[in-house]
């Protein structure tokens, strides 16, 4: 019996009509990718050698620069800052979105809609808009925080005045964001545990505590490792609420890296250890997205979390 | 919260959490946790149908792991043992919380019902609604302060005297927010309309054609998806100065028209796409782009729709490469438009008019997105009366 499954004939199998059409063959794949394949090389592929050239333009070559960095007192304020900024900004984010998924799932459908909009809203608005609205709440003397003090007849928190504070006011505006897409990767996974599963930790007398600590968070670890690194990633690229909110004040506490990377390029004119700080850039980068793609592989065999 | 009510479609079925165990009075509001035998049937069907599902898990977990071994067990005699159940699960769980509230019981047709703890639910729902007004307050705060009258202070009071649209119109008139909308419009349409016209052959010979090289090519694509846009701008402000674009919507555009996540996911979706349907094409004669028009692109459009959502709201959002390659009010986009437009309000502490701003900018956003929840609500709803999958 014919096996249906297979193709009636195969291109391959037909005779080329000329060397001529052949040769236009073997050449058709490369002409179906040249066009994406152009900016795909000038504008990304060649960008990642350019930012290591540029690097090595400065005095003494390639190792001075990074040395040099290293000894920036204002590079490692920056990083410093930045990595803190990841901790403020994505452990909170994932931690209520986590706790707002349990409390949504399970509940009604109608209710869920309407409550899920409320937190994931803000996704739907540019970046710099979110750092502009939480600017008229922190803004000193102005700001709602200020007013509502002011009312309840204590001092004015001035967030943005303090080193400490502004970071976390900065961060304040990444979770507001970005927590929202996190609740529904969440509500995702939650709703791919077997419900007999569930159905038999209740029988056996567990809690909704237990449930959630013995059953759920193992079966999600790959849910939760993604949007861990996805929210990482986009800590890690934040720039447009420091335009906004703070212009990398006070006393560098804001500068994140990609900052001080446009700073020291356009203010400073110092284009190789702006690149050099775009390489570091580009290496933690790199960790997170590495932990993401192969973290994922190694430990669950799957690809992503939200499958 | 009566916005939130307005949303809600009057044809949906009747609210499930009412049918909760009418226990405590504040776990009431909240619907509780679903109990296992799903609370949308009539207690008659209800009883049938976790009678037919324990006995169904039973049988699932007989060949499972041993830790389902005792569920089984239980779950099969479940009527029986309810009583032994209910004796045990106070100790096996944390001690010292009130039994009535956290046990495992069954009712008399061997329904179990979950009690979720009392306290501990309405304790989550206090969380809950506070972090809903956490959320919901600083854009409440700058609709508030965009309607406030321009001479009154905004530290003065937390509600104006009395709201106007003079502040709006203000901003609308300082600065060229149609001209901002227009270059973000055809900055969306024109990168998103690039990028799949390149990418829609680059993923076909991804997915259906052998080439040497097609690995390490393919890499380069998934490099450029993986790497953030906002690390590569000097090299590529350098290469938009070589080239005399800066300060053009070209400049803006040009570095997304190849889409590394555009090609991937296209190539997953044409994979997936049968063989036999383009070789049927190919007898009766269709050339390659017929073939993609025609027999790819529509089978894939659930993965393009996804990847233009995508693109659209990444585009519309963007501000660091157009802030750095823009100079000129003609060819600034809206978020770049807002940036510079509040920074000036702000420089003379006119909040009012920045706020009025802001507004201007998300406004329109959140009409949108409240207008899809319904549209997708009323879609839902429309399915469920036609008898489908709502």
């Amino acid at each position: 019996m014919a096996d249906l499954s297979r193709p009636l004939f195969r291109r391959a199998a037909l005779p080329a009509a000329s060397a001529g059409a052949a040769f236009r063959r073997r050449l058709l794949p490369y002409a179906l990718i040249a066009p994406a394949l152009f900016f795909v090389a000038v504008f990304s592929t060649y960008p990642v050698l350019k930012t290591l050239l540029l690097a090595g333009t400065a005095e003494g070559g390639i190792g001075r620069a990074f040395g040099d960095l290293w000894r920036d007192p204002v590079f490692r304020l920056s990083l410093g800052a930045t990595l803190r900024f990841l901790a403020y900004s994505s452990l909170p984010a994932m931690a209520i979105a986590f706790f707002l998924a349990l409390w949504i799932h399970g509940r009604p459908r109608r209710f869920r809609r309407a409550l899920e909009g409320v937190w994931v809203l803000p996704l739907a608005l540019p970046v710099v808009s979110a750092a502009a609205i939480w600017l008229f709440v922190f803004t000193p003397q102005y700001g709602l925080l200020a007013v509502l003090a002011d009312r309840l007849g204590l001092t004015d928190p001035a967030l943005l005045r303090k080193p400490e504070t502004a970071l976390w006011a900065l961060a304040v505006v990444e979770i507001w964001r970005e927590m929202g897409f996190n609740l529904l990767v969440f509500l995702a996974g939650l709703s791919t545990i077997p419900r007999d599963v569930e159905e038999a930790a209740r029988l056996d007398g567990a809690g909704e505590g237990r449930l959630t600590l013995m059953i759920r968070l193992p079966l999600l670890w790959p849910t939760i490792i993604f949007v861990g690194t996805v929210s990482l990633l986009h800590a890690l690229s934040t720039i447009d609420p420091i335009f906004v909110m703070t212009q990398g004040g006070p006393n560098n506490a804001t500068n994140l890296l990609l900052y001080q990377m446009y700073l020291t390029a356009f203010f400073y004119g110092d284009w190789p250890r702006a690149a050099a700080t775009a390489a570091v850039f580009l290496v933690l980068a790199g960790l997170i997205a590495g932990v993401q793609v192969y973290g994922l592989e190694r430990l669950f065999g799957r690809d992503d979390g939200v499958a | 919260m009566s916005l939130e009510r307005s949303w809600v479609v009057p044809e949906a079925p009747p609210a499930e959490g009412k049918a909760a165990p009418a226990g405590g009075g504040a776990e009431a509001p909240e619907g509780g946790t679903p109990h296992p035998s799903g609370g949308r049937k009539t207690a008659a069907e209800g009883n049938r149908a976790a009678g037919e599902r324990t006995g169904a898990a039973g049988e699932n977990r007989a060949d499972a792991g041993r830790t389902d071994a005792a569920g089984a067990r239980r779950s099969i005699g479940a009527e029986s043992k309810a009583e032994e159940d209910e004796a045990a699960a106070p100790g096996s769980v944390s001690s010292g919380r009130p039994r009535a509230a956290f046990a495992l019981r069954a009712d008399r047709a061997g329904r179990f019902r979950f009690r979720p703890d009392a306290l501990g639910a309405a304790a989550a729902t206090g969380i809950a609604v506070v972090l809903a007004i956490v959320w919901a307050l600083p854009l409440l705060w700058t609709a508030v302060t965009a309607f406030r009258p321009l001479d009154e202070s905004v530290g003065r009071s937390l509600l104006p005297s009395r709201l106007t649209v003079e502040a709006l119109a203000a901003a609308w008139s300082y600065a060229p927010f149609g001209r901002y909308y227009l270059n973000t419009f055809v900055i969306v349409v024109v990168v998103a309309l690039v990028q799949v016209l390149l990418a829609v052959p680059a993923a076909y010979a991804f997915a259906r054609l052998r080439f040497f090289g097609r690995d390490a090519l393919f890499f380069l694509f998934l490099l450029q998806m993986m790497l953030p846009m906002n690390a590569l701008v000097l090299p590529n402000y350098l290469t938009m100065k070589a080239l005399g674009l800066l300060n053009t919507l070209w400049a803006i555009m040009l570095p997304y028209f190849g889409s590394g996540m555009a090609v991937f996911l296209l190539r997953q979706a044409f994979r997936s796409v049968p063989q036999a349907y383009e070789d049927a094409a190919r007898i009766d004669g269709a050339s390659l782009v017929q073939v993609l028009r025609h027999v790819y692109v529509p089978l894939a459009l659930p993965s393009l729709l996804a990847f233009l959502f995508f693109s659209v709201s990444y585009h519309w959002n963007e501000f660091f490469w157009p802030l750095i390659v823009t100079d000129d009010d003609a060819v600034r986009p809206v978020t770049v438009g807002l940036a510079k437009f509040t920074q000036a309000a702000e420089a003379g502490a006119n909040w009012q008019l920045s706020a009025a701003g802001t507004l201007i900018v998300v406004g329109p956003l959140i009409a949108l997105f409240f207008l899809f929840a319904a549209w997708g609500r009323a879609r839902r709803a429309i399915g469920a009366d036609a008898g489908l999958k709502g």
